[in-house]
């Protein structure tokens, strides 16, 4: 009892008190990467001996984008991704990837994004046997599978609301938005079954099932096949919550002055919603067309005008 | 009473970590479209019917040459109403707001929805596309006559193009699409 009584007295210590708070302050911290996913965890850092997957382009159609240290390039099947590439789709384009090992060329994973799409290959690594695999997907659909390996994979997808896990062989659709959600689809788990030779009904997974491909037809072929004809179904929908300043369409700096205009339905009402009056057939604002402006008048201060030209939109004066 | 003092100050610290902090965009003279279009809390007409008109190249509606990003309004205006995409009484001028319910007549159009018998004889208009489109999850639930930001919008795209063709990419034989 004594004990209790000496230790309580001992947390009750200003400097006790503030140092376990600086601890908690500092483990809150170091949970959010530097990335803009930052309401995930931050992703584990690979050891130094990590090799990098090679991820090889199937097949593409429509416009689809990488950028790469900065630099934005078109995909072609010749293109070769890699750890650190971030991927866009246009709506309509659709893009088949193959994650490989970087030696055997063996095939470990696939996907296939499609409609618009804005994906990061944050990690595509193995260490030794070992493989790990991380895609932020900050908007749009993929579709995945994995081959089962000796040394289960970690192959993981990362939206700003959600964490979904892609266990060996198992397929699966997500749809990350921003209007309506997460939207999970699984496959049949252990394989995706087609019912298209009833009774029997073949299943479709990397080595087994569906053998239609000709040329190519390694195991990650059969892969792609398999993803692309697999019998999906609706297993989760993950509707919210949606976090505020994780989606990519806000205006950040808009955001930071007034965060609660945006987020509190505010935008239902005259004096929070900046758009009213520029809808159809409405009276245009065009001093809101400009952010400084926006900001200014979010701060209730002058409307931004530099060099004292005209200013951006004239008052409507009437005669008495 | 110290404590919950310093506890609440460290709370409001850990608050004022924001999603937004150190984010710092990739500066770029020309971004493509699709990336303007992402980050925008609203979008104008002319965005909307470019990024339309964009997808539709894209499933093969016309040919892969033509450079939307650099067309005229008129002339994108002039390959919608081609493609019956959007209502030729329709004279919105390019700077005009983007709202929901011009979205969802585009995309009805787009995907050839016939909503009713008398929308069949009388002609869609933009209230009936919206409730069809919102019944048929294309839409998110709202109301038609708010403004559509560019994020939505790419969504909503992506499950247009998705239902046009669904299996685009994918060389099936007739037997083998269930």
């Amino acid at each position: 009892m004594t004990d209790v009584t000496k230790r309580t007295r001992k947390f009750q210590r200003p400097l006790v008190q503030f140092t376990c708070l600086a601890i908690v302050a500092a483990l809150t911290a170091a949970a959010f990467d530097g990335s803009d996913l930052r309401g995930q965890p931050a992703a584990p850092a690979p050891d130094a001996n990590a090799d990098r997957l090679v991820i090889v382009v199937e097949s593409v159609s429509g416009t689809v984008y990488y950028t790469r240290g900065g630099r934005r390039q078109r995909v072609t099947i010749d293109s070769k991704l890699s750890q650190g590439d971030r991927v866009h789709a246009n709506p309509g384009a659709i893009c088949k990837l193959e994650f490989q090992r970087p030696v055997s060329e063996e095939v470990l994973s696939a996907i296939i994004v499609r409609g618009y799409s804005d994906v990061e290959i944050t990690q595509a690594i193995q260490q030794g046997q070992a493989t790990r695999t991380l895609l932020d997907v900050r908007q749009g659909v993929i579709r995945a599978g994995v081959v089962r390996t000796a040394v289960p994979p970690s192959f993981r997808v990362r939206t700003p609301r959600s964490v979904v896990a892609v266990r060996g062989t198992e397929i699966a659709e997500l749809e990350a938005s921003i209007d309506r959600g997460d939207s999970l689809t699984m496959g049949i788990v252990g394989a995706a079954m087609t019912n298209d030779a009833v009774p029997l009904f073949r299943s479709a997974r990397a080595q087994q099932g569906i053998l239609k491909r000709a040329e190519n037809d390694r195991r990650g072929g059969r892969l792609l096949r398999a993803i692309e004809v697999a019998s999906l179904r609706p297993s989760r929908i993950i509707a919210g919550p949606h976090r505020r300043g994780f989606e990519v369409d806000f205006v950040r700096h808009v955001l930071i002055s007034r965060p609660f205009l945006y987020n509190s339905g505010e935008t239902q009402k005259r004096e929070g919603n900046l758009n009213r009056d520029r809808l159809i057939n409405g009276q245009g604002r065009k001093d809101l067309l400009d952010e400084r402006n926006l900001n200014n008048i979010f701060n209730q201060q002058q409307p931004f005008n530099p060099a004292n030209q005209n200013p951006p939109f004239t008052p409507i004066i009437t005669n008495p | 009473m110290r404590f919950s003092c310093l506890m609440m100050i460290v709370l409001l610290a850990c608050l004022s970590i924001r999603a937004d902090d150190g984010f710092t965009p990739l500066a770029e003279d020309n971004p493509p479209l699709m990336s303007v279009v992402a980050l925008q809390p609203s979008l104008t007409i002319d965005q909307g019917y470019r990024v339309f008109l964009m997808m539709a190249r894209d499933q093969g509606n016309f040919d892969a040459d033509l450079n939307v990003e650099q067309m005229a309004f008129e002339d994108v205006h002039a390959h919608l109403i081609a493609l019956c995409v959007i209502s030729p009484k329709w004279n919105y001028s390019p700077d005009d707001c983007l709202r929901r319910d011009v979205v969802a007549y585009m995309s009805a159009s787009y995907l050839g929805v016939k909503p009713g018998l008398l929308t069949q004889w009388f002609g869609m208009t933009r209230r009936y596309a919206h409730r069809e489109m919102l019944f048929r999850r294309i839409i998110a639930p709202g109301s038609p006559r708010t403004v559509v930001s560019g994020s939505e919008l790419l969504s909503v795209m992506t499950r247009i193009s998705i239902c046009r063709d669904p299996h685009q990419g994918v060389d099936l034989d007739a037997d083998e699409i269930h």
